[in-house]
């Protein structure tokens, strides 16, 4: 068992991390989504934490790299909703993964 | 590339058979014991997926809330204590030959913490509520790259197991009969030779 001293971070738009930061989770926040691309690719890098937060909204625009980021057993990249803009992209995320596993997303509906 | 049509060759190919059939079977059960994970695993995290979107929008509107009912600079003080330590312990199980991660989180309450009057009861309901939602989080971090791993693994899997069906086994079966035909159109040679010395000799 592995333990981190500081485990979880997260990336979220300007003023949305107060929970996150009063709960002891890193946060960064930033409106563009090209620097928080960059957060990814360096924390994955340095191998600093193992589960990251990422705002949907952040995350829409580059969901092919961190489909490659989130390839290995850590960091274990999430995609959290935007309450002001919800885009459902974890829900689609899952559903891709369906198709690719096998073949169709049988619980569509 | 050419194949050697002798006895040897023969039996060589035939084990390399009997070892693939094997292999696709074992394979083929693997896939199948993975996709039946798999399906569990997606179900749950859909279910906890909506349980924790919907938990997490109301945990950041009380938030909003907190905000708006305090100064700026309590915020920023609050922000600067974080009278939260958060520690997380990451464990790995094996799953069908795939390593899965597993996440638990404690948090502790720093021994500096902030006033009773510089915080206001929006922004207590919030991080308790926040607080609820953490474990579900960390669940559903682990159900998700679960689902993300295994998939990974399916499809490799999957990829395996049509490569021995499609073209090892057909190609393996189809030299086994090439050697078959050369070994018995030998045979025939020789007897066809011995017969025609036989009645030489008569």
């Amino acid at each position: 068992m592995n333990q981190t001293s500081s485990p979880i971070a997260y990336i979220g738009p300007v003023g949305a991390g107060l929970g996150f930061s009063l709960s002891g989770i890193h946060v960064e926040e930033t409106a563009d989504p090209s620097l928080a691309l960059k957060y990814l690719r360096q924390w994955k890098q340095e191998g600093v934490y193992s589960i990251i937060f990422i705002d949907e909204g952040l995350a829409d625009p580059n969901l092919e790299s961190i489909r490659t980021l989130n390839e290995d057993a850590l960091p274990s990249i999430m995609l959290l909703p935007n309450p002001s803009n919800p885009k459902h992209t974890a829900a689609r995320n899952l559903q891709q993964l369906m198709i690719r596993a096998i073949g169709s997303d049988i619980f569509a509906s | 590339m050419p194949i050697n049509p002798t006895r040897m060759e023969l039996l060589r190919t035939k084990k390399r058979a009997t070892l693939a059939k094997k292999g696709h079977k074992l394979l083929k059960d693997k896939r199948d014991g993975l996709m039946q994970e798999f399906l569990k695993i997606v179900r749950d995290a859909k279910d906890l997926r909506a349980r924790v979107d919907e938990l997490l929008s109301a945990s950041l509107k009380h938030f909003v809330l907190a905000q708006a009912s305090m100064q700026p600079q309590a915020v920023a003080l609050l922000q600067s204590l974080r009278p939260y330590e958060i520690s997380l312990s990451v464990s790995q199980k094996a799953m069908m030959g795939v390593t899965i991660p597993t996440f638990a989180v404690s948090l502790q309450e720093k021994d500096e913490q902030p006033g009773v009057w510089e915080t206001s009861r929006e922004l207590d309901i919030a991080l308790a509520s926040f607080q609820t939602l953490l474990p579900l989080l960390l669940q559903l971090a682990t159900v998700e790259k679960t689902a993300e791993l295994l998939a990974q693994e399916i499809e490799t899997t999957r990829r395996r197991v049509n490569a021995l069906e499609y073209v090892l086994l057909p190609q393996l079966k189809t030299n086994i009969k090439f050697i078959r035909m050369k070994l018995d159109e030998q045979e025939r040679a020789a007897i066809m030779t011995t017969m025609a010395v036989k009645r030489k000799i008569a």
